[in-house]
């Protein structure tokens, strides 16, 4: 599945459902004339957008432009809440006369243009920002990939302008739960949004940044990332509830029960029948076709390679690990882990440079001085950095620069690689993972688990734990006298540090 | 029912369909076979951009001068200039050279065989050299690493040796050679006092498929005593373990001045052909490094000023099938005339009626291309042949765009027909009175 489509779909979904819901708030005779104009406006701005993300990254505003687009999204947001008090819409299942029917009023007309005019602008600026880093094509001359992207495009605009048509034919017998379905998206969109906004506005300064307002952000922003899949549940509630309403018997007939019915009713009856069925039919598929695409993409196509297992490392009495060069010089990366003091788990892996007729094992942090811990994994005769995903040239690991795995201090003995526990310690520097394990409150001795100590302290690049403030301050005032065995391990902080 | 009539109408006035499927084959066939052609360049120029590996060559900075007049380059300097030997370990000095794999430096210079008056080229290279560097005491460079691709029958030569050669495989078949035959060379330039006659034994036979098929490979060191140009080389060839391009790498090619200082940054520690190459021009002085991108410069070039004339070309394909596909339907309509009235008076709707003919259309539009995509495969093979010299690959995306285009033909095709068929009116045709 490309991303191409994925992109459009998660950008445009919104668009598409508040357009549909809306539509279907309409009588179906101004709805197709509301439908074809609602097209023209969607498309000036989704070109209009298009443009403007350009503008803005080329000005460097795009953050800017973000939040007033978000801003402006969720005014949309009210004028569709506006919309639900039009007559139609409150006026449920019933329907009025249709010789006194004389279409929306003006004001509900460009109530509706603004709302698509907005999300549709907003759906076109966030298709750029997802696929900012993505080409089309490597080269101007026709090939596959071009082909299958054009494709994906056009099957996903496709997608998104069938989907309001076949919901808002749908949504037209379920006013009511229309209504509910509006109202809920209206809710959670328009709180997505300005959290979004909160953001940007905290990103460029125009709002302080305070514990509570981060902790909320932080919060939605988790859960935003299930805003379409939200969506598409909306959209099957709907399907389900024009499933279970069923179709409505012939109007034109008086007769109470089915056996009064006349063949030509019965027979109109079926052809209702079948025609709803197929309208269910249809926007089922769309929803299923889009619900697939996207957890494809997220439970699948998007998952970061991992890193193959690594065996632990645990040190004998010298403090020092032995790893037989035997059992690594099959030219395959063979990772290690071991769990520093302070519960940092440091990775390294040992790799053959050469072939096993000339053996020399590149031993190396599973670090990277530019990239941080991504880690690099084999693929195939490769070693790749996670992080960049630059080919690291086999024989060259070992020697610092670049994009290579940092060195690591090693000594060979007797057939066996050996490190010292000591020189892993000072890699912990490196990693950002950390395992809990339990370590001793140097001041009082007591034994704590180093993630839940509510104190730590970092003296000569070690770092101490402390069950409570009185330890932490008054090993802070001597810390000499705590630590007194320790030589000093200060040494610059280098790759990604965290703490 | 719908599947009934479709059976049974396109079963009927079988002479004229079969007319309709050969109009939408032709168009096919022609778009199959420009389309393959295109997209097999694409795809490959494709590969090669986004290759993890890539090739840069390293000439002296003043033959990267263009002074090319109608095609034909007259650049006084080129081959005059050289790069420097002692230079070379430069490029295992700069931010990415754990990325580097090896260099391959190259001179050329022209010799005749004693007696003969044909001249030849000889070119000295590294091999497999050692090459001591202070990061690495047990480095080795060469072709055997840079052009993994060349192909040797019999040994490499020894790069300390004095007179071990290969002989490319068009030279070898036209004189005659074979491993361990011995050739005396002299020097073309006779006034050269420097280059003594030289007897030289071939250890190989290269195959490469490029220049060196008809020349003499020798130590390059050889090559420079003979010539008397020690020290010095005129191109390296150096190759790299790169990530593929993106749009930061492309801006940075077209003009690294645009790069705003943190895009700058990233570019430079991002393992890009372009920021290697760079780091190449800052380490070497006088030399200009430049990533080869060999399908892009070839046929990449062909293909891409021929993309217009193609595209016309199937335009003017499509236009012209389509018409022809309109007024065969046409004839059709105008025929079954009365069964549409029928259908009206029988409460068929409009498009029910419209959705029988389109069926039917796109039906010969996915036949026809079908046949035109089997006949156009075959003629791109032809043209490929002719014109490349080699076998296209076969692409699967093909056959989908050719089929929509051949249904998108029929369907155009039968667009001014069906509006007919909106203006017939049941009561017209029924009674025969149109």
């Amino acid at each position: 599945m490309s991303l191409y489509f994925v992109s459009i779909i998660q950008a445009f979904l919104p668009l598409a459902v508040f357009a549909a819901l809306i539509f279907s708030l309409l009588e179906p005779t101004s709805r197709k004339r509301e439908q074809l104009g609602s097209l023209w406006v969607a498309a000036l701005l989704i070109v209009a957008g298009y443009l403007i993300y350009g503008l803005a990254a080329s000005m460097g505003i795009e953050p800017r432009v973000r939040t007033l687009l978000r801003l402006l999204s969720v005014s949309a947001l009210l004028v569709s809440g506006l919309l639900l008090l039009m007559p139609s819409a409150k006026g449920a299942n019933k329907r009025p006369d249709k010789s006194t029917d004389t279409g929306p009023t003006l004001l509900v007309r460009l109530g509706i243009r603004y709302v698509i005019a907005m999300l549709a602008l907003q759906g076109a600026f966030d298709v750029r920002v997802l696929l900012a880093d993505q080409s089309f094509t490597a080269t101007s001359v026709l090939n596959t990939e071009l082909f299958l992207n054009s494709a994906a495009v056009v099957v996903a605009s496709a997608l998104m302008i069938f989907l309001p048509i076949v919901i808002a034919h749908i949504g037209s017998r379920l006013r009511r739960l229309v209504f509910m379905v509006l109202c809920v998206s209206i809710l959670a969109f328009a709180i997505i949004w300005l959290c979004e906004a909160l953001l940007g506005a905290m990103q460029m300064g125009l709002l302080g940044v305070t514990s509570a307002r981060v902790s909320v952000v932080a919060k939605v922003t988790n859960y935003a990332q299930f805003k379409s899949y939200l969506l598409l549940a909306l959209l099957f509630i709907l399907s389900v509830g024009f499933l279970l309403s069923g179709t409505k018997r012939p109007q034109t007939s008086t007769a109470t029960t089915k056996a009064d019915l006349t063949r030509a009713d019965c027979r109109k009856y079926r052809a209702a029948r079948l025609n709803a069925l197929r309208w269910l039919a249809g926007s089922l598929a769309l929803i299923v076709f889009s619900f697939v695409s996207l957890i494809y993409q997220d439970l699948y196509a998007s998952r970061p390679p991992t890193l193959s297992a690594a065996a632990d490392a645990v040190p004998d009495e010298q403090g020092e690990i032995h790893i037989a060069i035997d059992a690594v010089k099959d030219g395959n990366l063979h990772r290690y882990a071991y769990i520093a003091e302070d519960g940092h788990r440091v990775r390294f892996f040992l790799i053959n440079r050469y072939d096993e007729q000339h053996v020399k094992i590149g031993v190396v942090y599973d670090a990277c001085m530019i990239c941080g811990d991504a880690g690099y994994i084999q693929k195939g005769n490769d070693v790749i950095c996670v992080a960049c995903n630059v080919r690291i040239f086999i024989p060259s690991i070992g020697k610092a620069g670049g994009c290579n795995p940092i060195p690591l201090q090693h000594r060979e003995d007797q057939g066996d690689i050996v490190i010292a526990a000591s020189e892993l310690e000072h890699g912990a520097r490196y990693f950002s993972e950390v395992v809990a394990i339990e370590v001793i409150d140097p001041v009082t001795k007591e034994k704590l688990i180093n993630l839940e100590a509510p104190y730590q302290y970092d003296f000569k690049g070690k770092t101490f734990f402390f069950g409570s403030k009185e330890s932490y301050e008054t090993f802070r005032k001597a810390p000499e006298s705590y630590a007194a065995s320790l030589k000093a391990q200060v040494r610059p902080a280098q790759g990604r540090v965290t703490l | 029912m719908f599947f009934r009539m479709i059976r049974r109408s396109f079963l009927e006035a079988r002479r004229r369909k079969v007319i309709a499927i050969m109009t939408v084959a032709l168009a096919a066939s022609l778009i199959t076979t420009l389309l393959d052609l295109s997209v097999d360049v694409g795809d490959k120029m494709a590969k090669e951009l986004k290759a993890y590996g890539s090739n840069i060559s390293i000439v002296p900075k003043s033959e990267s001068i263009p002074l090319k007049i109608g095609g034909i380059d007259f650049n006084p300097l080129k081959g005059r200039d050289y790069l420097r030997e002692k230079n070379l370990a430069n490029i295992k000095d700069i931010f990415w050279s754990n990325n580097i794999v090896g260099f391959t430096p190259f001179l050329q210079v022209p010799v005749e065989l004693k007696g003969q008056d044909t001249r030849l080229p000889l070119i000295g290279t590294y091999f497999d050299k050692s090459f001591p560097l202070p990061s690495d005491e047990l480095y080795r460079t060469g072709a055997t690493l840079t052009h993994p691709y060349w192909d040797v029958s019999g040994a490499w030569p020894d790069d300390e040796s004095a007179n071990e050669v290969l002989v490319g495989k068009s030279l070898a078949r036209r004189l005659d050679l074979a491993v361990g035959n011995e050739l005396p060379l002299v020097a073309a330039e006779r006034d050269e006092e420097s280059a003594g006659p030289l007897t030289v034994t071939v250890t190989g036979i290269l195959s490469t498929g490029e220049t060196e098929d008809d020349a003499i490979l020798a130590p390059l060191s050889v090559v420079q005593g003979f010539a008397g140009l020690e020290g010095k080389v005129q191109r390296v060839s150096v190759s790299a373990l790169t990530i593929p391009e993106n749009n930061l790498s492309r801006k940075a090619q077209r003009d690294p001045d645009s790069l705003s200082s943190s895009e700058y940054d990233v570019w430079y520690c991002s393992a890009f052909v372009s920021s290697i190459a760079h780091q190449l021009n800052e380490a070497l002085p006088d030399a200009s490094a430049n990533p080869v991108w060999q399908v892009a410069n070839a046929e990449g070039a062909i293909i891409g000023k021929l993309q217009v004339l193609m595209l016309v070309v199937t335009l003017a394909a499509f236009v012209s099938s389509a018409i022809g596909v309109s007024s065969l339907i046409n004839t059709s309509v105008m025929e079954r005339a009365a069964e549409i009235g029928l259908l009206k008076a029988l409460g068929a709707a409009k498009w029910q009626i419209l959705l029988l003919f389109q069926s039917e259309a796109m039906l010969i539009g996915l036949i026809g291309g079908l046949l035109g995509l089997m006949v156009g495969s075959g003629l791109s093979q032809i043209v490929g042949w002719t014109v490349f010299g080699s076998a296209l690959a076969f692409h699967p995306i093909i056959i989908p765009v050719v089929l929509l285009v051949s249904i998108s033909i029929a369907f155009v095709g039968s667009i001014v027909p069906s509006r007919s068929i909106a203006r017939l009116m049941p009561v017209e045709v029924l009674y025969g009175r149109k």
